[in-house]
């Protein structure tokens, strides 16, 4: 019989070394101050993707006024965003959207689709897309935002985002164990960047779209691609550094860092 | 007035998202670094006690052979050993294929049934009362328990506080397909983490219903399951914890399970769980919470557990308002400090713990690889918060009509060749 040369720890029962000391400097030297510059650079934050926004915007839409407003945002100073002139969608729109979303939706209703994931996923976001057809069928005139209103509640919730993502990426990266302090460090800094990159640019091409084909994707952008997919590339990169991780502490220096109970 | 209400509402899921979160934030540290509390595995008996393994079958011919064949590897002594597969109204081979086992060997001792009454929890009450063992071990049809198990189990029921003990599952077929690779993530979050973090904690770990054990006079003196439940295994929990006996999780005592392989059947089978356990809800919410012999502890997670299949729903209805907040142009709970709020609210409703609950259990298991698969459960969300929904109509439901819970089998999905490969 081929004997081990060693027992490791069975999975059972084992668990990490919690060294709290490191967590506390990494979130002391890394989290904090990403924390707080975040927090005192709102203005600057918003105003460079605003600017940014005007200028691929203005190539797009030549002629068109695009203000870059400020707004007030409580204790945390002041925040930029864009007001751009609204777009109706004509009765005809509206109609073709009506069909459009009822085709999809028997389409993601039958067949081999029914009632998987991403079908219903899909098919929420049409029901939602739905109901701002229906209100721009009837009440066009009644719709209570325009451009200006969506582009300032965008950047609150973009502020939001990266507020508390800081701090929850700074809790799941900085407290796995105490190795792999550079793949956190990465972990923690792609998802801060990504985050930036990707609120900016969602922002603009939200803009296009609501400049470009109308009010009536509102309700769609706001609740379907808003948020959820800011939370997509969290859960993704998050994922990386926790299969890194894995097959770190199976390794043979990493094996260390597991204790029996 | 609607408006205030609505406002409110939202207010209120924001609240219970922070809980829950905070909840399973609370798990995964605890299993991750905390000093866990070992299972009885070092102890022996010399003497073990005489032990029952009931297995529910209907129309079970395609996998009767797995659960049967692997009992037979058990390491247990089989003078204290039978095993009774309770043939419920089969219309396949069930029977021919038992009653072949039972010649072959004489401690298995098939219950044939042909009643009116079919189900899981009238099955089991008819096999405890012809079972001769002083435990009870129940496993389903396609379930192929680890060698050790049963002395596993077993042994926690020498401890006089004890009423009921519960293995880990883990699925077999996780290669198949995308759905069987999620179920493996979410069981191993499930009974790695969730589980033993309850145990550590002295809170509520959960009998499943299968790969568990009981006392049998106890289960007999509490009336025998319910046979108006159909999640026997959440009110059996709620009945032993209610009646000061506790509940504890063996990490160790690993069973293999095979996990659905299409939307449907899991659909099916979420919103089956769905409404048996928001059923054990109604009836034992106030009796949790007035329980004299639950702990402070006990009875703060076992409402939270209760209310684990609601909450979905709660959700549901969350989306609902949000949506008709947003048309009615009164957006402005979100207004300023809310925003912070909400966004970090909305991110754990989207909710990162059970995810880090997850990349926890699976770093623990040293899976590599899996996790990688993260990010596509968060489609799951949606998956689960409409068939849970269904399944909270279901038992409210049932509740108003009085209607009679029909028991349903999970399709299984294993082929002949792989049958005849494994």
């Amino acid at each position: 019989m081929e004997e081990k040369n060693r027992i490791y720890f069975a999975r059972t029962y084992r668990r990490l070394k919690a060294n709290i000391w490191k967590g506390f400097l990494y979130v002391l030297f890394l989290v904090l101050p990403c924390f707080l510059w975040i927090l005192f650079n709102i203005h600057m934050l918003t105003f460079t993707i605003s600017k940014i926004a005007t200028r691929i915007l203005g190539r797009e839409f030549p002629g068109v006024s695009m203000t870059i407003r400020e707004s007030s945002y409580s204790i945390l100073g002041t925040m930029a965003y864009i007001d751009m002139p609204d777009i109706y969608p004509n009765l005809p729109f509206i109609l073709l959207n009506i069909l459009t979303v009822v085709i999809l939706i028997l389409f993601l209703g039958s067949g081999r689709r029914k009632g998987k994931p991403i079908a219903i996923f899909f098919m929420l976001s049409l029901l939602i897309h739905m109901i701002t057809c229906v209100y721009f069928l009837f009440a066009q005139t009644e719709f209570p935002y325009s451009i200006g209103q969506f582009s300032d509640l965008y950047m609150k919730q973009q502020i939001g985002i990266w507020i508390t993502f800081t701090i929850l990426a700074g809790i799941v990266t900085g407290f796995l164990g105490g190795r792999g302090y550079l793949y956190k460090v990465l972990a923690f800094a792609t998802i801060m960047i990504y985050s930036i990159l990707f609120g900016g640019i969602r922002y603009i091409l939200f803009l296009y779209i609501l400049h470009r084909f109308s009010l009536l994707y509102m309700g769609l952008m706001f609740f379907s691609f808003g948020p959820l997919f800011d939370f997509l590339y969290l859960v993704a990169i998050y994922a990386l550094l926790t299969d890194k991780l894995t097959r770190m502490y199976d390794s043979q220096k990493g094996r260390a860092e597991w204790k029996w109970s | 007035m609607v408006i205030a209400i609505m406002k409110a509402y939202m207010i209120f899921v924001i609240i219970l998202m922070l809980v829950y979160t905070v909840r399973h934030f609370l798990f995964a540290i605890n299993r991750l670094f905390g000093k866990q509390r070992l299972y009885y595995e070092d102890i022996y008996s010399s003497r073990m006690k005489k032990v029952s393994i009931l297995i529910p079958m209907h129309n079970e011919e395609q996998v009767l052979d797995f659960v049967l064949q692997s009992l037979l590897q058990c390491d247990y002594d089989r003078d204290r050993l039978e095993i009774i597969p309770i043939n419920d109204n089969s219309t396949d081979h069930t029977k021919e294929l038992l009653d072949k086992y039972h010649e072959k060997y004489e401690f298995i001792r098939p219950l044939h049934r042909n009643c009116a009454d079919r189900g899981k929890p009238a099955a089991l009450n008819d096999a405890m009362k012809i079972a001769r063992g002083e435990i009870i071990i129940v496993f389903d049809a396609d379930y192929r328990p680890a060698r050790d198990m049963i002395k596993q189990l077993a042994i926690a029921l020498e401890d006089p506080e004890v009423g009921a003990v519960m293995g880990r599952v883990i699925p077999y077929n996780t290669n198949t397909n995308l759905l069987t690779r999620l179920i493996n993530l979410e069981r191993s979050g499930g009974y790695q983490v969730d589980q033993q973090a309850r145990y550590n904690l002295r809170t509520i770990p959960q009998y499943g219903g299968t790969v568990g054990a009981f006392r049998k006079d106890l289960m007999i003196e509490m009336g025998g399951f319910n046979p108006k439940v159909l999640a026997e295994d959440t009110e059996l929990t709620y009945r032993l914890y209610t009646n000061g006996w506790k509940v504890i999780y063996a990490n160790s005592a690993e069973c293999y399970e095979e996990a659905p392989e299409t939307w449907e059947v899991r659909g099916r089978q979420i919103r089956r769980w769905s409404r048996g356990h928001n059923e054990v809800l109604f009836r034992y919410l106030l009796k949790t919470i007035f329980s004299p012999n639950m702990t402070f502890r006990e009875k703060t997670d076992g409402i939270l557990l209760l209310f684990v299949y609601a909450v979905p729903f709660f959700l549901l209805i969350g989306h609902g308002v949000s949506i008709a907040l947003f048309f009615l142009g009164n957006m402005n709970l979100l207004a300023g400090w809310w925003v912070l709020l909400f966004i970090g609210v909305y991110c754990s409703f989207g909710n990162f713990a059970p995810f880090y609950e997850i990349g926890t259990a699976l770093m623990l298991d040293g899976v590599a690889g899996e996790a990688r698969l993260l990010p596509l459960i968060m489609f799951n969300f949606y998956f689960y918060m409409w068939n849970i929904s269904l399944g909270f109509t279901d038992a409210i439901a049932d509740v108003v009509t009085h209607r009679k819970v029909k028991w349903a089998k999970t399709a299984r999905f294993i082929n002949k060749e792989e049958k005849e490969g494994t």
